[in-house]
C-alpha cells in the first residue's frame, strides 16, 4: 500500500519530514502537557512503523511516495502562493509526489483556488483533491490538465458511531423484521452513493482519477468497495464528523465575531486553541481543531490497512 | 419573491387554506414510504428527517394533499435530499417514486448528486430543486449542477454565506437565469449541512446538541511544529507558564463574553411573542429586501417538524408582511418582529452588524 502523507504546515516538512519522527518518550511532566494532536502523532506513527517494517520488511519512511498538502474545510486556512511553491519544490528535490487538497470554500477562496491552481496546472506529477462540486467544476472548466481527485468530504457517510435507536420508540408503523432493519441500517452507514454506476461514470469521463475515504468506525461494506471502478485512498488516524463556517474557535475567541459569518480576515485562533469534549462512551476521543471535529480513530488500524486501498494517507496531525 | 414553507402535520383542506392565505406559495414534504421503512426504519431517512413525526406516510395521504394544495393554486415539492444512498437505498427509493408517480409534484429537493444522475437517467423530467445539502457556496458550484443536470429549478443558497458572499453568486446565478433561494429563518446550527456527517436533528444524537458538544472545554495549544527538536531542550516551566498565561486570557475573554451576554429583562410583550421566536431561532428577515432587489426568487420557511400550526401561520404572515413590503427596511423588519432582545445582533444570519 502506497504511503502518502497529509500535512497542513509547511514546517512539518522542516528537518527531514520531522512530523514523521518517532521521538524517545518525554517524561511525564511534558506528556502531561500534551494535546491528543501530539500524542496521536507518536503513537500512530508507532503502529504506522510496525505494520510497515514488519509486515512489509521495510523502513516505514521509505514507503512515502508523496506529499498531500492543504486543508478540507477552512478557506481562511487556504495556503499563500509562496507556501504551496516552497512544498512543491521540497516534493520535486526528494522526490515525492505532490498533491493539493483543496477546502470546500465560498466566492473568496475560490480566487485564491484559482492563484494555486494557475502555478500548479504545468507540473507534472500534480494532483488536486477537490471537496467541493464548485472547486471540481473550476479545474473542469478553467484547469483541464490537472488531475482531480473527489476528497472525503464529498463521501458523506456518517462518522459519528452514537448510532440513534430513539426511531424504534416513535415509529407509527409496526415494523415486520428489526433484525433485516439492522442489517440494512448497518450496510446503509458503511456505504455510499460513489458506489453508484452511473456516478462512477460520470466521474470517470470527467478525468477523475481517484476517490478519497475516511477511516470509518464502523468500517465499510466489503462489496462496496469491490465494485469501485476508481482507485481509492483511505485517510487515517484521524477522522473527519463535521465542519462550519460559523468557526467555534473564532467565536470563542473574538468578542465583536461570536457565532456569525464575517467578511473580514481571520485571526486563526486554530493555532492557538481548541476544543475537548468528555466524550460519551460510544464516542472515540474527539476534538475540535479549527472549524472542525476530528475524531481519534487510529485504533481501527487493521481493518483501515487491510481492507484493499491503494493508498494509506497518513494524517501526522490534524490537517488544520 | 416567493415562500416556500416546510409541513409535516397539515392534512385538512381547511389548514391548508390557511397556510395559503397567510403567504405560503409552495408547500415542501417529506415521504416515507411503508417499503423503505420495513428496511430502513426511521434512523437511516431518504429525506434528512431521520424521526419519525416529520413525514407523510401513505400514498392515499400525500395524493390527498397535493390535490388539495394544486386547487389552492399553490406548488409542492418533494424532499429526497439526504445526503448518501447507497445501491440498494436508490433502488428501493425508485419502487418508492414509482408507486406515486402519478402524483404531480413540481419539483423534487434533492442534494445528493448520484440520485439527481439517476433520476434523469430514468427518464424523469420533474424539475430538480438543488438542495441545502449539495453546498451551492459558489457560483462555480451552481454551474457544476446546472451544466451537468437537466431541468434544475432552484438552488438554494446555504445559510452559511454573507450578504456580500450572496451578492457576488446571485449576481453571476440571476445574469444566467438561475433561480435562487434562501433561508428565511430557522435554527442555525454551527456546523454546515452539506459537510456535517453526524446525525441530523434534536431528537437524534446529533453532535452539536449532544452534552459533550456543550460542556465543551476550551485548551491552549502548548507544541508548535517544531516540538521535536525542542522538547528535549525547552524547560517545563516555560510550558507551564505559556499554559497560565493562555489560561488567563481564556478566562478574560469568558469575562468579557459573559459580561457582553447581559441583555435587558424580556418584557412581557416579547414573552407573549415567545412561542414564534422559538421558531424562529435565527433569522435573516431584515436581508429579504437586498435579496429581492438581487433578483433572489424564494425564502425559505422551513416548518417540517414544527408542530403548532398556530405558530407557524404567525410566522409565516410575518415572513409575508415583509415579503410585500415595497421597502421593508431593517428598521421596518425589526418593528414586524417586535422583540429588540431577539434582534440585538446575534441572531442574524445575513445581516450582522459586525460583518466587515
Amino acid at each position: 500500500m502506497e504511503l502518502c502523507v497529509f500535512i497542513n504546515n509547511s514546517e512539518h516538512l522542516d528537518n527531514q519530514l520531522q512530523s514523521m519522527d518517532i521521538v524517545g518518550k518525554p517524561g511525564p511532566e511534558y506528556v502531561q502537557m500534551m494535546d491528543s494532536d501530539v500524542k496521536v502523532n507518536q503513537t500512530a506513527l508507532s503502529i504506522l512503523k510496525k505494520y510497515y517494517d514488519l509486515q512489509l520488511g521495510q523502513y516505514y519512511k521509505d514507503y512515502i511516495s508523496r506529499i498531500y498538502f492543504g486543508n478540507e474545510t477552512c478557506e481562511y486556512l487556504i495556503p499563500a502562493l509562496g507556501e504551496v511553491q516552497k512544498v512543491f519544490k521540497y516534493c520535486a528535490d526528494n522526490e515525492y509526489g505532490f498533491t493539493y487538497v483543496a477546502p470546500y470554500t465560498g466566492p473568496n477562496g475560490m480566487e485564491k483556488l484559482r492563484d494555486i491552481f494557475e502555478f500548479l496546472k504545468d507540473k507534472e506529477d500534480v494532483e488536486v483533491v477537490v471537496n467541493d462540486f464548485g472547486v471540481l467544476q473550476l479545474i473542469l472548466t478553467e484547469f483541464k490538465s490537472i488531475k482531480p481527485i473527489i476528497g472525503r468530504l464529498l463521501v458523506k457517510t456518517k462518522r459519528d458511531p452514537r448510532f440513534s435507536v430513539t426511531g424504534y420508540d416513535y415509529s407509527p408503523n409496526q415494523l415486520k423484521n428489526t433484525s433485516k432493519v439492522e442489517k440494512n441500517q448497518t450496510e446503509a452507514i458503511m456505504s455510499s452513493s460513489f458506489e453508484n454506476k452511473t456516478l462512477q461514470k460520470f466521474l470517470i469521463d470527467k478525468g477523475v482519477t481517484r476517490i478519497s475515504l475516511d477511516s470509518l468506525p464502523q468500517g465499510y461494506e466489503k462489496k462496496t468497495l469491490k465494485g469501485w471502478q476508481l482507485p481509492a485512498d483511505i485517510f487515517w488516524p484521524w477522522t473527519y464528523i463535521t465542519s462550519g463556517r460559523l468557526c467555534a474557535i473564532a467565536a470563542h475567541t473574538d468578542t465583536r465575531r461570536k457565532y456569525n459569518l464575517v467578511d473580514r480576515p481571520c485571526n486563526k485562533q486554530c493555532r492557538m486553541y481548541e476544543f475537548n469534549f468528555e466524550s460519551d462512551k460510544q464516542m472515540l476521543q474527539t476534538v475540535q481543531r479549527g472549524n472542525a471535529v476530528w475524531m481519534d480513530n487510529e485504533s481501527n488500524y487493521l481493518e483501515n490497512f487491510k481492507a484493499g486501498f491503494e493508498r494509506l494517507v497518513f494524517m501526522p496531525y490534524i490537517p488544520i | 419573491m416567493n415562500i416556500i414553507a416546510g409541513i409535516s402535520n397539515v392534512n385538512s383542506p381547511e389548514l391548508i387554506r390557511s397556510y395559503a392565505e397567510a403567504g405560503v406559495d409552495e408547500f415542501f414534504i417529506g415521504y416515507i414510504a411503508d417499503s423503505w421503512s420495513q428496511n430502513y426504519g426511521w434512523e437511516v431517512s431518504c429525506n434528512r428527517r431521520e424521526y419519525a413525526n416529520c413525514n407523510y406516510l401513505s400514498v392515499e395521504e400525500i395524493e390527498n394533499l397535493v390535490s388539495i394544495i394544486h386547487n389552492n393554486n399553490r406548488k409542492v415539492l418533494l424532499t429526497l435530499n439526504a445526503h448518501e444512498y447507497n445501491n440498494e437505498q436508490i433502488k428501493q427509493l425508485f419502487r418508492m417514486l414509482d408507486d406515486i408517480k402519478h402524483i404531480p409534484f413540481d419539483a423534487f429537493i434533492v442534494s445528493n448528486f448520484a440520485l439527481m444522475l439517476e433520476i434523469r437517467k430514468a427518464g424523469i423530467e420533474t424539475p430538480i430543486n438543488i438542495s441545502i445539502g449539495s453546498g451551492a457556496n459558489t457560483y462555480e458550484a451552481i454551474n457544476f449542477y446546472t451544466t451537468n443536470i437537466e431541468n434544475i429549478g432552484r438552488v438554494v443558497l446555504p445559510r452559511k454565506l454573507t450578504f456580500n458572499e450572496m451578492t457576488k453568486i446571485a449576481e453571476k446565478a440571476v445574469k444566467n437565469g438561475i433561480k435562487l433561494e434562501v433561508f428565511g429563518l430557522t435554527d442555525a446550527c454551527f456546523f454546515n449541512d452539506e459537510y456535517c456527517f453526524s446525525w441530523h436533528g434534536i431528537l437524534n444524537k446529533s453532535f452539536c446538541n449532544s452534552p459533550m458538544y456543550k460542556n465543551r472545554i476550551t485548551n491552549s495549544r502548548l507544541f508548535d511544529a517544531n516540538w521535536k527538536q525542542t522538547i528535549s531542550k525547552t524547560p517545563i516551566e516555560l510550558y507551564y507558564n505559556k499554559k497560565i498565561q493562555v489560561e488567563q486570557e481564556i478566562q478574560k475573554l469568558k469575562t468579557k463574553l459573559s459580561f457582553e451576554r447581559t441583555v435587558p429583562p424580556i418584557g412581557n410583550e416579547e414573552m407573549s411573542k415567545l412561542h414564534i421566536l422559538n421558531v424562529i431561532g435565527k433569522c435573516g428577515l431584515c436581508a429579504i429586501q437586498k435579496l429581492k432587489e438581487l433578483g433572489v426568487d424564494a425564502v425559505k420557511v422551513p416548518l417540517r417538524g414544527f408542530m403548532s400550526t398556530q405558530a407557524n401561520i404567525e410566522v409565516i404572515k410575518l415572513v409575508k408582511t415583509i415579503v410585500e413590503e415595497p421597502d421593508a427596511t431593517p428598521e421596518f423588519c425589526q418593528k414586524a418582529l417586535n422583540s429588540p432582545n431577539f434582534c440585538s445582533g446575534n441572531n442574524c444570519f445575513y445581516n450582522y452588524p459586525h460583518s466587515n
